[in-house]
């Protein structure tokens, strides 16, 4: 999954927690190996491969589902979460706009929205196909909290009683725990992200984030975060990390996208959805309605 | 309520495969269970003022159960069920009127000892999608005997969200009533009884389920109780129970609450409705506790005189106070605990019934019964 993964497993048959333990690996390999655009045989590099080509790429029910999800989520945040947005990232590439302290020109920008947009995708029920030559998707900001969903259902459905599993900082909890042994998950701080900036008891459900963690690029003494409009390809203002508890991982990590690239209306957002959530803004303040007693700034490891 | 774009994604997530909350799984047993109860169920004495004759010591019954859950290869659970019942004391035989409005009621003369015993068998097989099952039963006393059989089956749709279930059951009894000639008792007479249910749960999000169900009873045959003087009944009975259960597990107390609502009419002319509220509080790992509340009330069957009809004009009537409109308070509480293999478990409950507690108009019996059950339970799993 291109970042750490851990799976914790908690039951009273060993034997059962091993086998089932030996199943996750199994599951999180696979949805890697179909999903992940840094392997050249996965179907989202054949899908990417073919842009332009003028044949479809046949898809299965799994990956048909996840463009439908994809496409829910497009809807919903009025354009802005977008899985063809891939192309700007090299537009606003961290060392070389820093290096050059130079900002894209608007041409650079015009020629890269081209390559992007959703609603440009042809899609049929059991294929996909891009357009444009050098169009990509990626999977990204779906796939890893969907992989951490399937793990935890299918422990569930093992019969695995309680555990959490972990992918790349995205939390998944398997089956429900009392509050009084709810599970205590860090928040990353967006300032050091070594360390943890607050922590939130979670008893089900699942805990996502997402944030501009360190990658922001200085042009000219201004802070320009990677967090990038596919309608407009300039970077977003707003929250710092936005960390979102949903049932599923995949809407919490979703959500949590969407609350970021809608800059400066991200509250309003994740108000109207009404998910528990927690946001640190750029001056490291906490807010959000489990920020409670946690309520704080955080600025470069201080916790105040 | 969810928001707009929140139930959008939500339904958009569950149709993703592998993502959808693991439901009740249908899994055939993995091991042994083996458990046994005896209850101790003790009516009231009635009343001195209500009682003209006979005795005032009405029923009191020592039941046992005994249960082998096993499973039988890969797909298979065979349960055996088999109870022990004692029964002692004395039931209303007829009713009589006393003074201005008042009733009183005449008791069986003598106690009644009677043994009943009860034998049931299932075979249930579990598919992916859902299980059905077979069950056959026996039922046996010194005046009745009957034989019950049914099928059941149950499908789960939507990523195991949904069931639908239903099934039929049928049983047929014989009565032959002891001291027939002495009371002109009827000495040989049959009923058969057939059921259908259909069912539908829904789980409603990790915490919570909602089930509605349906169930069709239809009695024909000897429906009169030999043993009330003076009763005669319809001989056919249609019966339509409209059941639901809502449950909701609270991760902040660690505790589920349960709430069951039905409605139930019949062609005897009673209506009931019945409304039940459990708590089951989880203490640590290995106990629980669980009260609860349930409150009952009928209308009166068409038939039902407080007093015994003797003049022979009614074709049916019944002083029974089970066809009474009357209402029912009952409370209890439930302590379970787990130690290794071995669950104990504790149920003590109270029932109290009662005209002024009905929510129906209409005539009620003097012979309404109060009653106290206590019952205690070992169960161990190898």
């Amino acid at each position: 999954m291109g970042s750490p993964c851990q799976v914790q497993l908690q039951g009273e048959a060993p034997a059962l927690l091993q086998s089932v333990g030996v199943q996750l690996e199994a599951e999180a390999r696979r949805l890697e190996a179909k999903y992940s655009r840094f392997l050249p045989d996965s179907l989202t590099t054949r899908i990417n491969q073919a842009a332009g080509s003028g044949s479809p790429v046949a898809i299965d029910e799994e990956t048909a589902r996840l463009l439908d999800y994809a496409d829910t989520c497009w809807r919903q945040s009025d354009g802005l979460f977008d899985i063809t947005s891939g192309s700007l990232r090299s537009l606003w590439d961290y060392h070389d706009l820093a290096d050059r302290q130079a900002l894209p020109t608007a041409a650079d920008i015009e020629k890269a929205l081209v390559k992007i947009g959703w609603q440009k995708v042809e899609r049929g029920e059991d294929s996909v196909a891009l357009p444009q030559p050098g169009m990509e998707i990626d999977f990204g900001g779906i796939v890893k909290e969907y992989a951490a969903d399937c793990l935890a259902t299918l422990a569930e459905r093992a019969g695995v009683a309680s555990g959490l599993v972990e992918l790349g900082g995205d939390i998944r909890l398997v089956g429900i725990v009392p509050e009084t042994k709810a599970w205590q998950v860090g928040i990353r701080d967006p300032f050091d992200t070594s360390r943890a900036c607050a922590h939130i008891s979670l008893s089900q459900g699942a805990l996502a984030s997402s944030g501009d963690y360190e990658r922001y690029t200085v042009i000219q003494g201004r802070k320009y975060s990677h967090i990038l409009n596919p309608l407009t390809g300039w970077p977003v203002s707003g929250y710092s990390s936005v960390s979102v508890v949903a049932e599923q991982c995949v809407i919490a990590g979703t959500v949590a996208t969407i609350a970021m690239l809608r800059g400066t209306e991200g509250e309003t957002w994740l108000k109207e959805l009404g998910l528990p959530y927690l946001s640190i803004d750029q001056d490291g303040r906490i807010g959000g309605s489990i920020a409670g007693d946690l309520s704080g700034v955080v600025n470069n490891g201080e916790t105040g | 309520m969810k928001s707009r774009q929140l139930l959008a994604l939500t339904a958009s997530a569950l149709a993703l495969p592998g993502i959808a909350p693991a439901a009740r799984a249908d899994t055939p047993p993995t091991e042994n269970t083996l458990s046994y109860r005896i209850s101790r169920y003790a009516e009231d004495d009635l009343p001195g003022q209500y009682l003209v004759a006979g005795s005032a010591e009405r029923y009191d019954i020592n039941i046992h159960q005994f249960q082998l859950v096993t499973p039988v290869g890969e797909e298979y659970g065979l349960t055996l069920t088999s109870s022990y019942e004692s029964m002692s004391g004395a039931s209303p035989w007829f009713t009589v009127p006393a003074f201005g409005d008042e009733k009183t009621v005449v008791m069986s003369g003598a106690t009644i000892h009677e043994q009943r015993r009860d034998f049931n068998v299932a075979l249930r097989r579990y598919l992916d999608n859902g299980n059905y099952a077979f069950n056959i039963g026996a039922s046996d006393e010194n005046d009745y005997e009957a034989w019950s059989g049914g099928f059941d089956m149950a499908r789960n749709f939507n990523n195991d969200l949904t069931t639908i279930a239903g099934g039929v059951s049928f049983s047929s009894d014989d009565l032959s009533p002891t001291d027939a000639s002495l009371f002109n008792r009827v000495t040989d007479e049959s009923k058969r009884t057939s059921s259908a249910f259909m069912s539908v749960s829904q789980v409603i999000d990790r915490n919570s389920l909602f089930q509605s169900s349906l169930n069709v009873t239809y009695h024909s045959g000897f429906l009169t109780d030999p043993y009330k003087l003076g009763d005669s009944r319809p001989g056919s009975r249609t019966q339509i129970a409209w059941s639901n259960a809502y449950r909701r597990y609270l991760a902040g107390p660690d505790a589920a609450l349960h709430v069951d609502l039905r409605l139930y009419d019949d062609d005897f002319g009673i209506n009931s409705v019945t409304l039940d509220l459990s708590w089951y509080q989880n203490l640590g790992d290995n106990w629980q506790v669980a009260p609860r509340l349930r409150y009952y009330s009928q209308s009166a069957a068409d038939f039902f005189t407080p007093v015994n009809d003797v003049s022979g004009l009614l074709a049916f009537n019944s002083s029974d106070y089970r066809l009474a409109a009357y209402g029912a308070i009952s409370g209890g509480i439930q302590v379970q605990t787990t130690i290794d293999d071995v669950t104990l478990s504790f149920v003590a409950e109270r029932y109290l019934s009662d005209k002024g507690y009905s929510l129906y108009d209409g005539d009620t019996s003097p012979a309404l019964v109060d009653f106290t059950r206590l019952s205690l339970g070992i169960g161990y799993r190898f």
